[in-house]
């Protein structure tokens, strides 16, 4: 790390040797510095369509295609008719069209546009949620920095297997927290009996003299983990983890399908602190093209997004919080029946980055229109050094790995989209 | 030995813990300097970062947290202070009077707390302020009228509160650039847009519907009809391949058999797809029509 952060007991000794006592201004330089830890940034609600929504049955219509396309609230940006809430904010709203990512098999793909790095055997990068809990979150606070949310799935269960977030080389704090259910919450969050006080003292009377005598991370990580879910459980700040908790014309706005209320969990959760949320919904691998599915999907697609948009928006927490949504990859041009990583699209909402536009362009004709990208490819890793950037962090600086072994935070090579940052 | 000594430790961390989390802070005590209303912000269970990634400008945030409107003067000993957030926190008017006092202050927090009209006058000294959340909170119009003298306001929400779009009118006036949201008027025409687009959907969809409809009743009893041309196609083309002719018009009449063929066979399937297309396409309608409604009666 290449600022190392100056914790509260520290301080209390530089105090307690006088450095701290006078009002000169090199200690409040130090303290600027360290003691008070690097910017929140923005906070992140990545919407995950898992196993590659296709491209031209949403954000990229093509004329000829299944889909038609429909003006939005932008002149000269079409998306297809199914998402006409979704169109009205297209001035909160960028589209990444062309995508170029090179991996067309579901789970080394996901694990690609998780970590901004290829598979590789005998190695685990740290997935961008963790990244963002790594050096977004504030030391210490009582909620998670990370959780990740079970959107369920419709119509089938396929698409590969699921990626699982892991923090690799950042450590087990770092690993999300999983909701499996919106509607339940974190379960466990309340204590069973009430000697919780009196069992928590055996256990760390217990563990004091475990972690005195075999003094190893692994043994203070697990610890760590398990104050956090204490504090948790004290927290007032909890009660984000409960929909039900929302009023109802509000659960409503949402929409009464998983998704939306996945996202209304996930908007809570950003409110009361949380820096990065991944909803996950699976089953958008459609090998018998993506035409009927998608029309199934759009109804509570459109209203849960749009909703969600104009929810972060009313609550002024728009500016501060980048929603993303994409899959793996797109799906082939014409009735999206197969994996495509060629050409492809994403959207952006909020983040305070400039909206209202669309990044890349695909081509229009030929035997696969759509097929080929005409400007401005994104890669993979131009996409997570544009996604760090655009939460406010510094992407040029190395982790240390295992074995001292540097890894930059994101390829060196990775090209972020300027035009896309404020 | 060890037992007892840990065992006691643990009693105080659960003794604090609660404190903290129920809604009694330590109270108010005046801080020397910055490291001790740091240390002060964190005890109300609040944090202390850096704005941005360069320069030194500071953020405050004691969401939800139990800070009272005393403990704001812990970040008077703080040098510029630029972010506060103060969401749902038991602030009130009093509080006004410590926020009103730092000069550099460039967004301001205040959702959901007990402030009122006659405390944002307090604010007006704030000549760097751009962003103003009163998300939630029990304002008005009289209020806005106090926020006139904040020239570089760029933001205001006053979402969930008492203020109206005349309110809103006339404090944009003498601010033409500032966005306050919500902005009704923006919203009613987007969500009339999207109804129109889903409306023109669902019309051209309802077509589809009809001729799917059609085809499910008409073309299935001439799948056999169809099935026959189509082979009759076939040993056409296969006739004028081996006299070597011109196979082009063979071909596509093969082709076109074909596809009646196939229209026919699928007829059943294509109408229950047209079906579950239709049912989406009314819900979308019906889902932009009743945000078009909501927004009218509003």
């Amino acid at each position: 790390m290449a600022m190392p952060l100056l914790h509260r007991r520290d301080l209390l000794r530089l105090s307690a040797a006088g450095l701290l006592s006078g009002v000169s201004v090199p200690w409040f330089e130090a303290l600027a510095r360290a003691s008070v830890g690097r910017p929140r940034g923005k906070s992140c609600i990545l919407l995950w369509m898992d196993g590659g929504p296709s491209q031209q049955h949403t954000f990229d219509p093509k004329p000829g295609g299944q889909f038609r396309a429909a003006p939005t609230s932008v002149p000269g940006i079409r998306i297809v008719e199914q998402l006409p809430q979704l169109g009205q904010c297209m001035r909160d709203m960028v589209l990444l069209r062309s995508m170029r990512t090179e991996i067309n098999d579901h789970y080394d793909a996901k694990y690609l546009l998780h970590t901004g790095y290829r598979r590789a055997p005998g190695f685990e990068h740290p997935a961008v949620g963790s990244i963002a809990s790594h050096q977004l979150a504030a030391a210490n606070s009582d909620m998670p920095a990370f959780v990740t949310i079970d959107a369920g799935y419709d119509l089938r269960l396929d698409g590969g297997r699921s990626y699982r977030n892991v923090p690799g080389y950042l450590g087990p704090q770092h690993a999300p927290l999983a909701v499996n259910d919106p509607a339940r919450g974190l379960e466990n969050l309340r204590a069973a009996g009430n000697d919780l006080a009196a069992r928590l003292e055996l256990l760390a009377a217990g563990e004091r003299g475990f972690s005195e005598e075999y003094a190893l991370p692994n043994v203070s990580a697990r610890q760590a983990a398990f104050d956090r879910a204490v504090r948790l459980m004290r927290s007032p700040r909890a009660r984000a983890f409960d929909v039900e908790a929302e009023p109802a014309r509000m659960r409503e706005a949402y929409g009464n399908h998983r998704f939306g209320q996945s996202c209304l969990l996930a908007r809570r959760l950003v409110e009361a602190g949380v820096s990065f949320v991944e909803v996950f919904h699976r089953g958008w691998d459609d090998h018998d093209g993506a035409a009927r599915n998608m029309a199934q999907r759009a109804p509570w697609l459109d209203r849960a997004m749009a909703t969600l948009i104009r929810d972060l928006k009313d609550r002024g927490m728009l500016d501060d919080t980048l929603i993303v949504w994409m899959g793996e990859f797109g799906r082939t041009p014409g009735n999206g029946d197969g994996h495509f990583c060629n050409a492809w699209s994403t959207m952006w909402a909020g983040g305070g980055i400039r909206t209202g536009q669309v990044i890349g362009r695909t081509s229009e004709t030929g035997r696969n229109p759509g097929g080929t990208i005409e400007d401005r490819p994104i890669s993979a890793v131009d996409y997570m050094a544009t996604l760090c950037l655009a939460l406010g962090m510094n992407i040029r600086q190395d982790f240390q790995a295992p074995g001292q072994r540097p890894v930059p935070m994101v390829d060196h090579a990775a090209q972020p989209i300027r035009e896309l940052l404020s | 030995m060890i037992p007892v000594r840990c065992s006691l430790v643990c009693w105080l961390l659960l003794l604090t813990i609660p404190v903290v989390g129920r809604g009694q802070p330590p109270p108010y005590k005046p801080a020397a300097n910055a490291a001790e209303a740091i240390k002060r912000i964190e005890e109300i269970g609040g944090s202390v970062r850096k704005a941005a990634l360069e320069g030194d400008a500071l953020e405050v945030d004691l969401r939800s947290t139990a800070a009272t409107d005393e403990h704001l003067q812990y970040l008077l000993a703080l040098k510029n202070v630029a972010v506060v957030r103060l969401r749902e926190c038991r602030i009130g008017d009093a509080g006004l009077v410590h926020l009103g006092k730092i000069a550099v202050l460039k967004k301001l927090h205040l959702e959901k707390t007990q402030i009122t009209d006659a405390g944002l006058k307090h604010l007006a000294s704030l000549k760097e302020l751009e962003v103003l959340n009163l998300f939630g909170c029990g304002i008005g119009d009289a209020g806005l009228n106090s926020l006139q003298p904040l020239p570089k306001l760029k933001s205001l929400f006053v979402t969930e509160t008492k203020v109206t779009e005349a309110g809103i009118t006339a404090l944009r006036k003498t601010k033409p650039n500032l966005v306050v949201v919500p902005d009704r008027a923006l919203e009613r025409e987007q969500a009339e847009a999207a109804w129109e687009t889903a409306k023109k959907a669902l019309a051209e969809m309802d077509v589809r519907f009809q001729v799917a409809k059609k085809d499910a009743e008409n073309l299935p009893p001439r799948v056999a009809e169809l099935k026959k041309k189509m082979d009759e196609a076939a040993k056409k083309l296969n006739e004028t391949k081996s006299k070597g002719g011109d196979v082009s018009g063979a071909q596509a009449a093969l082709k076109a058999a074909q596809q009646q063929h196939s229209q026919a066979a699928n007829a059943a399937k294509n109408f229950e797809i047209a079906q579950k297309h239709l049912a989406a396409y009314r819900q979308l309608e019906a889902d932009t029509r009743s945000r078009v409604e909501a927004l009218r009666t509003k």
